[in-house]
């Protein structure tokens, strides 16, 4: 549709009206909340809590948002920073190679046959990264965002995303080749 | 021409285009004439391609819907207007600042409930003693030597004092209600006995009375005494009844507030009886006396007089034989000369005779307001809790200032070792945690 709202009035309406315009702004990012979460937590339970964390953090504090036109990378950050937060909880690091087999992710049946067919390598090379170069991977690779994009939503200096998606592709251009 | 290392660390950015103009430019060049740029090139972009390719995960069935009634279960379906989200972060924070406080608040509690309880536990073995006292006693004290010391120290003491015979002064101040002594003393002694009466922090000195006992000295006394009683006019009436010679009296005040001044002399004999009388008039609030010795100069004066009088019977005898009628005027003349002297020097004798044999009571007479007595006896819990609680903030001060004096002394290398170990610790916890980060990738 051409007569789209964009982020900013929504926004707007979802601080006037509550929860329900709200809704229509969660509809149109959940899906991408939900695969950052998922490939920053490596397992579905706890993405679906990360992100239903998360939303109540972005929805409590819509007034906060300082610039409606980067309600995108703005959201993107409460979600990123709410699972770091959750890795930060469960101590258990992702090195750990049970945690890192997508069998073992609670996807369901289809969503594995998807990935599977679609280069598990990769995917798997992907998941083994740091945290902090997985965010931008996840960003940038996935999500198609922009450095400075990147650079808002993860708080990091413009120098950092640069030399951090550089780092992040030879580790997953390893990673494959290693496998 | 940029170096090949250059081109690497940029070449991700090259293939997003996220580098300058002037920049690009200068890589594009660089990728012309190097085959193995060209090559790192294609391979990140085969990676990155590899990645791109990676699908997006549908959302799993109903999760919109747990997350929209989280959100309705949570916010209360309103956007918290009046409550920024900061609170949420910071309330642990005020929680650890409350229970830091919390704990400084039971410990000053305890410790004025301690002081409650000491107080409590004093005042059934001294009752005296009103918790009132300590902080009235200070302006008692005005000496610059002085000591706690039972009045039967100063018995003990009195032994001591024999041979003294030089100039000596001093004065006892009693506070509160008798049990904090506080002696004033200007030693002018060459006797050995002196040495030895330095006891503690006090120097004692003898007790006029027995001085004279001892070695006839002459010691004038004057005893000093404020008083404050409930029943002013008995009071008054007693001291006027009193025998002896009022030397000066005024009086003043308001119908609540009264006071009076007198100043008598009492015969030597009767001095200890008028101190005990004037003490069972009211409660002492401050008291002392003041004594000097004049044995030397009475016998400054006497041994004048003796000289004075060897002259006139001199003279007297000059008289008799002068045979001129010049030098019997000029022996007249000084004859009249020395018996006026004579005279002056039998008066000085008188007064010093007199001050030995009249001590001098000195008494300020205060009427006793009824309220202020009551608190002074039983103060109530409020006041109780009051001054325990300050005493337990003096204890602490007192007791930080010990705990810093110490540190300072004995415990500055234990400090050092604690920042080291502090800043050992931090490293190596740095440390780990770039270990496992480094594990976490997999290098």
């Amino acid at each position: 549709m051409n007569t789209e709202k964009t982020d900013a009035v929504l926004l707007a309406e979802a601080i006037q009206g509550g929860i329900n315009s709200f809704e229509e702004l969660l509809l149109r990012y959940e899906r991408l909340y939900y695969n950052l979460a998922l490939r920053m937590l490596l397992n579905k339970h706890e993405a679906e809590d990360a992100i239903q964390e998360a939303c109540l953090k972005i929805y409590k504090s819509l007034r906060f948002c300082k610039n409606p036109e980067k309600y995108k990378s703005w959201s993107c950050s409460i979600v990123h920073n709410t699972c770091i937060d959750a890795m930060r909880k469960r101590k258990i690091q992702t090195e750990s190679l049970d945690d890192v087999m997508l069998l073992d992710s609670g996807l369901t049946p289809e969503d594995e046959v998807i990935l599977k067919e679609s280069r598990a390598e990769v995917q798997r090379a992907v998941d083994l990264l740091p945290a902090k170069y997985k965010s931008v991977i996840i960003l940038r690779d996935l999500q198609g965002y922009s450095y400075q994009e990147i650079s808002e939503t993860l708080g990091i200096k413009l120098g950092a995303v640069k030399s951090r998606i550089l780092r992040a592709r030879m580790m997953v251009k390893n990673n494959i080749e290693l496998s | 021409m940029k170096r090949c290392g250059q081109v690497s660390n940029n070449i991700s950015a090259y293939i997003d285009g996220e580098l300058s103009e002037k920049e690009r430019e200068k890589i594009s060049v660089h990728l012309e004439s190097c085959p193995e740029c060209r090559a790192q090139l294609e391979s990140t972009r085969k990676t990155i391609d590899k990645i791109n390719k990676l699908p997006l995960v549908g959302l799993p069935d109903g999760l919109h819907n747990r997350i929209m009634e989280r959100l309705e279960n949570s916010a209360h379906t309103k956007l918290p207007d009046a409550r920024p989200p900061a609170f949420g972060s910071s309330f642990k924070n005020v929680r650890r600042y409350a229970t830091v406080a919390a704990a400084i608040f039971i410990v000053f509690v305890s410790l004025s409930a301690a002081g409650v309880f000491l107080d409590s536990v004093l005042s059934k073995n001294n009752s005296v003693q009103s918790p009132m006292a300590v902080y009235d006693s200070g302006a008692g004290m005005s000496a610059g030597i002085h000591s706690e010391l039972a009045p039967e120290a100063m018995d003990m003491a009195a032994p001591l004092e024999e041979g003294i015979s030089t100039q000596e002064s001093y004065s006892e101040t009693l506070t509160g209600n008798s049990d904090k002594v506080a002696f004033f003393a200007e030693p002018v002694i060459e006797s050995m006995e002196s040495e030895e009466m330095i006891l503690g922090d006090a120097i004692l000195f003898a007790e006029p009375r027995a001085a004279i006992a001892e070695g006839g000295n002459k010691i004038s006394r004057t005893y000093y005494i404020t008083i404050e009683t409930e029943d002013f006019d008995q009071a008054v009436k007693l001291l006027e009844e009193m025998p002896g010679n009022n030397i000066s009296s005024e009086a003043g005040g308001s119908d609540y507030n009264r006071w009076t001044n007198v100043r008598k002399r009492v015969d030597a004999e009767y001095y200890e009886n008028a101190k005990e009388l004037l003490q069972a008039l009211g409660t002492t609030k401050d008291a002392g006396e003041y004594s000097e010795d004049l044995t030397n100069d009475l016998q400054d004066i006497e041994a004048k007089l003796l000289a004075k009088e060897t002259e006139k019977d001199r003279l007297n005898g000059l008289l008799g034989s002068s045979k001129t009628l010049m030098v019997l005027t000029q022996v007249e003349s000084r004859l009249s000369q020395v018996e006026t002297e004579i005279e002056d020097l039998k008066g000085q004798i008188r007064y010093y005779n007199n001050q030995v044999s009249l001590p001098m009571l000195e008494i300020n007479l205060r009427s006793f307001v009824k309220e202020s007595a009551v608190d002074r006896v039983q103060p109530n819990f409020g006041t109780q809790v009051r001054y325990a609680f300050y005493r337990s903030v003096n204890f602490t001060l007192d007791f930080m200032q010990g705990l810093l004096l110490v540190l300072s002394y004995v415990g500055f290398p234990v400090v050092v070792l604690l920042v080291i170990c502090i800043l050992i610790f931090f490293i190596w916890r740095k440390a780990r945690s770039k270990r496992r980060t480094r594990k976490g990738g997999g290098e």
